[in-house]
């Protein structure tokens, strides 16, 4: 019976080590923050969603591009690990470059705020979003 | 000698079959723009890290977007060295880098990798005798580059058992051919970890 059990254990031990791994289902969350800055928000995971935040947005244009300043803030105590990537739009708001962009990781400390920047890929670029999602 | 008894070995052969189905395989396409954290060393989320950081910089440098406000210089791309110890295509930095910088619409390049290739379609279309001279292009007209990009990427490694710790630097320069100055220079440091952890778990 011992060595049943021994057999099992080593049996599930394996099947854990070599299982497939699977990623988690994916929700558009709503943040809580100026509805100003929240539409320039999209997080693709709805606990995410209440735990972070744009504080503060800042743009300007540098030599017909538009250059962006976000301050994203995480309103809980722990970690977040996560990543952003900025996509842009003309001023008909099609995507410009749709797909283009990369995703860059960030750590947000508990209770932390850390700015992205981020510069538009070319001058047809009027408005912004900024994609969330975790690592 | 060890010898199993037969309920025991059929017990053994059904858990090692119930780990090999457990480790399937699957192939999956993925966000080529996503972050990749498969090891420590030198990956796509870099190479895409850096570029986006040198376009962006060099874009918003003061004298450079003087300088591009009125006209597009022409660029080339001079070899960015590869001083770190892993073989990593550093043309495939500069291509990305190049590629952003033309579509943003503030600079041309001129490939200096293509001479060769556009010294035989020159020599075919002026010397062959297959094409009109209505529509072959003439000599002496090539536009000469204002500015040489070049650079180097290097990197520390540190082991401490199980733990490797690495850290880049892309370092990227833009000197007017003419004058020898470097107009703008920027750096992007990169530090990864990566930990070993016992199966893999």
């Amino acid at each position: 019976m011992k060595q049943l059990s021994s057999v099992a254990a080593l049996a599930a031990l394996l099947m854990l080590t070599a299982g497939c791994t699977t990623s988690g289902m994916e929700a558009t969350g709503r943040p809580g923050a100026d509805a100003e800055f929240a539409k320039h928000l999209v997080i693709y995971n709805e606990a995410l969603a209440s735990d972070v935040i744009i504080q503060d947005m800042n743009t300007r244009v540098t030599g017909g591009l538009l250059e962006v300043n976000v301050v994203l803030a995480n309103l809980t105590g722990s970690d977040k690990k996560i990543q952003y990537r900025f996509s842009w739009y003309d001023d008909e708001n099609f995507e410009v470059e749709a797909g283009a962009g990369n995703w860059t990781p960030l750590l947000l400390n508990g209770f932390a705020k850390k700015s992205m920047h981020a510069l538009a890929p070319n001058p047809t670029v009027k408005t912004y979003k900024v994609n969330v999602r975790e690592l | 000698m060890f010898r199993l008894s037969k309920p025991t070995g059929l017990i053994v052969a059904s858990a090692v079959f119930a780990a090999t189905l457990a480790g399937c395989t699957s192939v999956k396409y993925g966000d080529a723009g996503g972050v990749e954290t498969t090891t420590a060393d030198f990956g796509s989320t870099d190479l895409q890290q850096i570029a986006t950081t040198m376009v962006d910089s060099l874009l918003t440098f003061p004298p450079i977007v003087e300088i591009t406000a009125q006209r597009r210089p022409v660029m080339f791309v001079e070899k960015v060295k590869n001083k770190t110890s892993e073989h990593i295509d550093t043309e495939s930095v500069t291509d990305t880098i190049s590629s952003r910088l033309l579509r943003s619409g503030k600079f041309r390049f001129v490939d200096m990798n293509k001479v060769a290739a556009l010294e035989k379609q020159l020599q075919y279309q002026l010397e062959s005798g297959n094409v009109s001279d209505e529509s072959a292009v003439k000599r002496g007209r090539q536009i000469g580059a204002e500015f040489m990009m070049y650079g180097n990427l290097s990197s520390i490694v540190k082991r401490d058992g199980s733990t490797k710790d690495v850290y880049y630097k892309f370092t990227l320069k833009v000197m007017n051919v003419e004058s020898g100055l470097v107009e703008w220079a920027d750096e992007k440091e990169i530090r990864k970890t990566a930990k070993k952890s016992l199966f893999g778990l």
